[in-house]
């Protein structure tokens, strides 16, 4: 009788045990932190990746910009220096646009690199590729356009946005002294 | 229910361990008045301890009523709330940080765009072309539109003060921007307004200090005989049609800059030539650096160049450009000493103002206070007097009547000024202002009756300023001392005869290869 008494009292002892994380189970007080930790654990990092990859974006557009910036800048620059006479080639000028792009190297899409392509021209005359000082009339500057190109593999991949952005930057530069 | 549960749950844990008073019940009461919520406790054990707490509100919920139970049920209301806090507060800061970046992004542009505004300006401006257009064309060339509406950019280009020989320009671009979530929250983020301003210099590059613009030229008399131009010989009329003729003795230096003359042509090697863009006879020199553009008549041995035909383009006045709007005439303020004469010579001193009659014929030294002075009918002086102005400017206005006794010299126009015999003229343009740079301005509108400036034989003066006298033609006349001058002279033409010499010494900074344009902000 004892050992029955016994085992029953083990038995609702068990059972308390039992009731009692069932109880922990279905407690609801602190149900609302958890569900905002849960919304801010999901949501918050997907926000945070989204604007930080934006952010990213444009900052590479920004580089690519300022690159242009820079490329037409030296080849106004050595045309000054060459006393009006000569323009970089295309190579000096994408020398030029990239030192000024170093960051954007890291964004890029592997294999790809910062493309540069100049031309030049009269002012309000069509630009032709290439380096030649181009010959204007009396009274029109001529110009030196540099355009920078770049596909950036944004820092963050989701599904149905695509997987590299190309982005190109213009920039012209009357050639002065 | 959400909280009506925890508090049935509070409950019945407690009781469990026999006991829902003390601190159990205390806490049990914060729920309900934090919640205000009622609670409904089923258990039997635990009832009669929590009924004294549930006696805030009763407990009439019809539990059947499962729609309505459904719709008081709040459990997943955080989910719900969270969800809708972050999709418009962290949206917000979403929306934020794209607008910024693509400002960021978009004011870079536009400081390209003012960069490169600022360089075509400052080349317009040494090039006689529009600031305002030449920065707009280069803003339009790296993707600007330019207007005031949505999206598109004002440009404002604008000189500003000169320093020496160097000129600076500013060109400030502001393009209205749209932004993508900004105009959301107020009208005004949408557009937003970006500025950058940029400003470039160039050099004053008026290399011609002596610039005579007349294409037909003034007729001065031709040498006899043959003359050597190196190993050319030429002979000559006996009229000479010349732009800036240096005759007699005369001499014209200009050491450290050029001299233009736009015409006329004549025949380089014939013989009987009537014509000459720059023209020296007898011992009449013209001495120009070679270094200086255009190089006309330039003759780095010193020896007299006889005779230059303008072998380039004339490329025109080059101060055209730079000159303000004319000033407009006032009433003239002439002291009776200019009219009527007062013997004994006084020191007079005289502030600017519009004189009808400028004469200082009785007058031995005349203090100028700085200023514009404009002169409408007559201007000459006394052969004795001595002018002395600092930051003053002359201008001489269109149509005046002529007054032709303290000059001796007049040729075709209609409207002679002169400086008389002897006359020590000391003038200093001002150097910051409207009139900056200008010393000597005659505002004759037309060259078909070109005024004729007369430095008497004798005199001897010192201009720090330009003349500019695009119409009128300029002669210094025999025995004239050294005249010394600073600056630009722009004239229909030059004569310098007998022993007069005349001196320019502007330096130009910029050498024909480069004009010094730079980005210097």
């Amino acid at each position: 009788m004892r050992k029955l008494l016994h085992l029953i009292a083990s038995r609702r002892a068990a059972h308390r045990a039992l009731r009692f994380h069932l109880a922990i189970l279905r407690d609801e007080s602190g149900a609302s932190f958890i569900e905002v930790g849960i919304i801010l654990g999901i949501l918050g990092p997907l926000m945070l990746l989204g604007t930080a990859g934006a952010a990213g974006l444009i900052y590479a557009a920004i580089e690519v910009s300022d690159s242009a910036h820079a490329g037409a800048a030296y080849a106004a620059q050595y045309y000054i220096s060459s006393s009006d006479t000569a323009l970089p080639t295309s190579t000096q000028v994408s020398t030029a646009a990239q030192n000024d792009a170093s960051e954007l190297t890291a964004m890029l899409k592997s294999g790809t690199n910062l493309t540069v392509t100049m031309a030049t021209g009269c002012n309000g005359g069509a630009a032709t590729a290439g380096n030649t000082v181009p010959v204007c009339s009396t009274g029109v500057l001529p110009y030196v356009q540099v355009t920078t190109q770049a596909t950036v593999v944004p820092l963050t991949a989701f599904a149905g946005l695509p997987k590299s952005i190309s982005m190109s930057n213009t920039a012209t530069i009357n050639l002065v002294n | 229910m959400l909280c009506g549960h925890a508090v049935r749950i509070r409950c019945a844990r407690h009781s469990r361990r026999g006991s829902c008073t003390g601190g159990s019940n205390r806490f049990l009461a914060l729920r309900r008045s934090r919640f205000k919520v009622d609670g409904q406790v089923r258990q039997s054990g635990t009832e009669a301890r929590c009924s004294r707490n549930t006696k805030l509100g009763e407990m009439k919920l019809n539990e059947s009523a499962g729609l309505f139970r459904l719709a008081k049920d709040e459990r997943g209301q955080a989910t719900i709330f969270m969800a809708l806090c972050m999709s418009t507060v962290l949206l917000g800061f979403f929306a934020l940080a794209m607008d910024a970046g693509m400002l960021y992004r978009q004011k870079r542009l536009v400081q390209t765009a003012a960069d490169a505004g600022a360089l075509a300006a400052a080349a317009g401006e040494s090039s006689g072309a529009s600031i305002s257009t030449s920065a707009q064309t280069a803003a339009t060339q790296n993707g600007l539109t330019v207007g005031a509406g949505r999206g598109q950019a004002t440009v404002a280009a604008s000189l500003l003060a000169q320093n020496g020989n160097t000129g600076y320009v500013q060109v400030a671009v502001t393009e209205h921007t749209p932004t993508l979530f900004l105009g959301a929250f107020s009208a005004r983020f949408n557009p937003l307004d970006i500025s950058a301003v940029a400003q470039a210099s160039y050099t004053i590059t008026n290399s011609a200090c002596f610039t005579a613009l007349s294409q037909t030229g003034a007729a001065v008399a031709g040498v006899s005989g043959a003359e050597t131009n190196g190993s050319t010989s030429m002979t000559w009329g006996t009229t000479v049609m010349s732009d800036i003729a240096v005759t007699g003795n005369g001499q014209l230096l200009s050491p450290s800059c050029g001299v233009q003359a736009c015409g006329p042509a004549s025949e380089a090697n014939g013989n009987g030539d009537t014509a000459a863009a720059l023209f020296a006879a007898g011992s009449g020199l013209i001495n120009a650096s070679s270094n200086a553009a255009p190089s006309w008549g330039t003759d780095n041995s010193g020896s007299t160049v006889k005779a230059v035909t303008s072998t380039q383009a004339c490329s025109g006045d080059p101060m055209a450009s730079q000159m303000p709007s004319a000033p407009t005439p006032g009433t003239c303020i002439d002291p009776s000493w200019m009219s009527q004469g007062t013997a004994g010579g006084n020191a007079e001193t005289i502030s600017s103002g519009t004189y009808c009659n400028f004469n200082t014929a009785n007058v031995s030294t005349l203090t100028m206070n700085p200023g514009l002075y404009v002169v409408t009918k007559t201007f000459s002086t006394n052969s004795a007097s001595k002018i002395v102005g600092n930051g003053v400017t002359f201008y001489l206005a269109n149509g005046a009547i002529a007054n032709a006794s303290n000059y001796t010299y007049v040729s075709g126009g209609a409207t002679p000024y002169g400086v008389g015999n002897g006359t020590t003229m000391n003038i200093s343009a001002p150097t910051t202002g409207t009139y900056a740079g200008i010393a000597l301005w005659d505002g004759n509108s037309s060259n078909s009756t070109p005024d004729t400036v007369t430095w008497g034989g004798g005199s001897s003066s010192t201009f720090s300023g330009a003349i500019y006298a695009p119409n009128s033609n300029l002669v210094f006349n025999n025995g004239s001392g050294t005249s010394t001058i600073s600056s630009s002279v722009v004239a229909n033409t030059i004569s310098v005869t007998g022993g007069a010499k005349i001196q320019n010494n502007f330096t130009s900074t910029g050498a024909a290869a480069s004009g010094g344009v730079n980005l210097v902000e």
